[in-house]
């Protein structure tokens, strides 16, 4: 199964620690221009740094997969809430005929989502891999439920959608 | 210390607001500074605490517009709904 994923989502699954065990289910897609700004995080001196370090090591093993795509070729996806790397990441799906886009950035799902929808490319967010990956076996509920928790904490994200939901979708039958 | 960039029109424009206040540059940007962070928070609390309820089933669609008004309400109805599926269906 092919899938492209932007900088956000890249970032969270590395932090969840999941990123390398994905490749076991799918194989991950990236633009030059997600590289591009992987490399600018890369350049910071915070905690995100770190993370795109670790997925441009994995770029370079060529265990993600960069094409390149020009400009000219998502130019008509950029808008105030789509940057390049997500407009990029919409045009690798059209282009190479992949039909998962992986995203964390709310504002540029919800811009895509027509065009997405029109191209029947299927928008998703982290979780999806994370819920994969526990329907595979490759790691356990509880495994699982502590990395969405940490990820919910690291992002700011408590007390929102995805908290809500990890309750009804894995707690409730994790145990 | 924090140091930016503008452009020249926008730069008159925050000298003529500071002459008319007599007010220094620096308290003029500190202040906008200031007044947008903490208004910004605070939205994204409201926006948090709605969407939660909306997702939990405790707001309706229309309550929700009501609250963050129809864009951000339909950006919220949407991130849900991915989130959702993303859960439920996982990457199929």
């Amino acid at each position: 199964m092919k899938i492209v994923m932007d900088t956000s989502s890249l970032l969270s699954l590395e932090f969840m620690g999941i990123l390398e065990e994905s490749f076991e289910i799918t194989d991950v897609y990236i633009t030059n221009t997600v590289e591009a700004e992987l490399k600018e995080i890369a350049s910071y001196k915070d905690e995100k740094s770190l993370l795109a370090k670790n997925v441009l090591k994995l770029v370079g093993r060529g265990k993600i997969k960069c094409i390149n795509i020009k400009n000219e070729a998502f130019s008509k996806y950029l808008s105030r809430n789509v940057d390049a790397g997500e407009a990029s990441c919409l045009a690798l799906c059209i282009l190479e005929n992949i039909s998962l886009l992986v995203t964390d950035d709310a504002d540029a799902a919800y811009s895509l989502g027509r065009i997405a929808m029109h191209e029947r490319i299927k928008i998703r967010i982290c979780v999806a891999v994370l819920m994969e990956l526990i329907k595979a076996g490759i790691i356990t509920k509880v495994d699982g439920i502590k990395k969405m928790r940490d990820l919910i904490k690291q992002r700011s994200w408590e007390g929102g959608v995805l908290e809500v939901l990890v309750m009804k979708y894995i707690e409730e039958n994790a145990m | 210390m924090l140091t930016f960039r503008e452009d020249e029109d926008i730069i008159e424009k925050l000298d003529e607001l500071a002459r008319k206040k007599m007010r220094s540059r620096s308290d003029i940007v500190r202040g906008a500074v200031r007044e947008y962070v903490t208004h910004k928070l605070e939205l994204i609390e409201i926006q948090k605490l709605a969407a939660k309820r909306y997702t939990e089933g405790k707001l309706s669609f229309d309550e929700l517009v009501n609250i963050l008004g129809y864009e951000e309400a339909k950006k919220v109805a949407y991130y849900k709904d991915i989130a959702e599926e993303s859960f439920a269906q996982g990457l199929s």
